[in-house]
């Protein structure tokens, strides 16, 4: 999974933000997801090997019975993970976890975050082309869906994944269906053409504390002038939700375990919109649709969406009554 | 046998085999456009599914015809409850669907979680129920055992299509980029 930048990154927000975390989120057994612990990147992106017996013992030591019994059962050679199985594992996991974004519309729930963003920066004279950057694509879905759904010949969808495997496949799916969106193993705040918006699908419960701080932090140093990011939402029912769409509709182990952990590892909405704004404060940043509108039902997924601040106004106004949704979060 | 309740009992259960063929492509193709590979493997597991359906109708009209009336109006009777039971369940399903046809993401979703997820879940146990519902208190010991057939398939049959499937995406990738093709 994408980090936001592996070193160099601890600036003063993050710090800031470090100290928020405590009071707001505090677990004495953090949840550990499998997919994170497969792979390993170095400082300088490459790919380090990976005992299969520390991974087993992250997992013990998490009292995660449950995912040390998956790890066990990969292969390894000479104790090390086998790479390309690893690799092949994560591209067919990937595939699965898709089957969940077609049913939640995750294309389509981006879009309509994304569509009044482009509108805005048209408005406000910024110059073209709209680079519309996914961190963390995986296989590409949303890249892919964006490219595929929609006419706008002056915004440009790309997706940006650490994992080569992952990335490969997405070029070759997109290739195949012959799409306008291209696909990149980079670090997303390091790219040689910069986001001009920040787009991302079921990441920030990938990051954990010092991480998230970071993550949001580089968003405020780049030439980033939005962004939109959707993750599960916690709530009481979320665990039961997450276990039973994962029994329904996965049937590789992994991705139901790493797909229930997602969804108990999820960060409040509350939490996220907090750590934006303290780690990029030149970003005004709102949650979007916490319940299902008329009920208390809370939603699936949360959403988190920030603008640079002169182009505020200019944003409300493309949200035109969706607006009324957003909420700010002090 | 009454030909109505016979045809009935075929259309629900070669639906709940060409749905079974529906979810069983899922989640192996990351392609875009999938409406041809899912209409394809809902048709494949409907016409598969005709042998054993047929060659169980076939075996019901045998064990009815030996039986006699009595047993011929506990089949008629326990096709009756199967029917109003199971159609419930597929008019709920089909509902939904239609339901869906509003392009709305929030709609969607709300299928999703509250009809789709729990019910593909329950599955199992609704088809259980179905069966125990139309046998009802006392059936013939030709009813039960064609209660049977229609139970161990119908509950058994997608876990185990599933792990092998499972197996298979996880053998050695058919090409560089483990991409499944559609």
């Amino acid at each position: 999974m994408p980090t936001p930048e592996p070193t160099g990154l601890l600036t003063s927000g993050g710090a800031r933000a470090e100290g928020l975390w405590h009071p707001l989120y505090v677990r004495e057994k953090e949840r550990i997801e499998i997919t994170d612990l497969l792979v390993d990147i170095g400082h300088r992106g490459e790919r380090l090997p990976v005992r299969r017996d520390a991974v087993v013992e992250i997992c013990r030591a998490h009292d995660d019975r449950w995912a040390a019994r998956i790890v066990a059962g990969l292969p390894a050679v000479g104790g090390l993970l086998d790479e390309g199985y690893v690799d092949h594992l994560l591209v067919v996991v990937h595939g699965e976890i898709q089957r969940l974004s077609e049913e939640f519309r995750h294309g389509a729930r981006m879009w309509a975050h994304v569509q009044p963003i482009v509108a805005t920066l048209r408005r406000c004279g910024h110059p073209p082309p709209y680079r519309v950057v996914d961190v963390g694509c995986g296989t590409g879905y949303v890249v892919r869906w964006l490219a595929a759904n929609t006419n706008e010949p002056d915004v440009e969808f790309v997706g940006v994944d650490l994992n080569p495997a992952l990335v490969n496949a997405a070029r070759t799916l997109a290739d195949r269906e012959e799409l306008r969106c291209r696909f990149e193993v980079a670090n997303v705040f390091a790219l040689d053409e910069p986001a001009t918006v920040l787009i991302s699908t079921g990441v920030m419960h990938h990051f954990r504390e010092g991480d998230l701080a970071r993550f949001f932090a580089a968003h405020e140093r780049g030439p980033t002038v939005a962004f939109a990011h959707i993750d599960f939402q916690p709530s009481p029912i979320a665990p039961f939700g997450a276990w039973l769409f994962h029994r329904t509709r996965m049937r590789i182990p992994l991705s139901r375990h790493d797909g229930i952990r997602s969804a108990q590892r999820a960060h409040p909405p509350q939490l996220l919109a907090c750590m934006a704004q303290v780690n990029a404060p030149g970003f005004e940043t709102w949650i979007s649709g916490r319940h299902v509108r008329l009920t208390p039902l809370p939603c699936v997924l949360t959403n988190l969406i920030g603008t640079r601040r002169d182009l505020r106004e200019s944003l409300l106004e493309s949200l035109g009554r969706r607006a009324d949704r957003l909420e700010v979060v002090v | 046998m009454n030909p109505r309740l016979v045809g009935g009992v075929w259309a629900l259960v070669t639906l709940d085999c060409a749905l079974m063929g529906y979810r069983l492509a899922m989640g192996r193709s990351a392609v875009l456009g999938k409406r041809r590979y899912h209409r394809i493997a809902s048709l494949r597991a409907g016409l598969v599914g005709q042998i054993p359906i047929l060659a169980m109708i076939g075996l019901a009209l045998v064990l009815a015809h030996q039986g006699g009336p009595t047993v011929t109006t506990a089949f008629d009777s326990a096709m009756g409850r199967f029917i109003q039971v199971g159609g419930s369940y597929a008019a709920l399903i089909f509902a939904t669907w239609a339901f869906c046809l509003f392009q709305s993401v929030t709609v969607r979703t709300i299928a999703s979680v509250f009809v789709f997820g729990p019910f593909t879940l329950l599955r199992p146990v609704v088809v259980v129920a179905v069966v125990v519902f139309a046998l009802g208190p006392d059936p013939p010991p030709a009813l039960l055992l064609m209660g049977l057939m229609v139970v161990v398939p119908g509950v058994g049959l997608e876990p185990i299509l599933d792990r092998r499937i499972a197996t298979q995406l996880l053998a050695p990738p058919p090409c560089p980029s483990g991409v499944q093709s559609a």
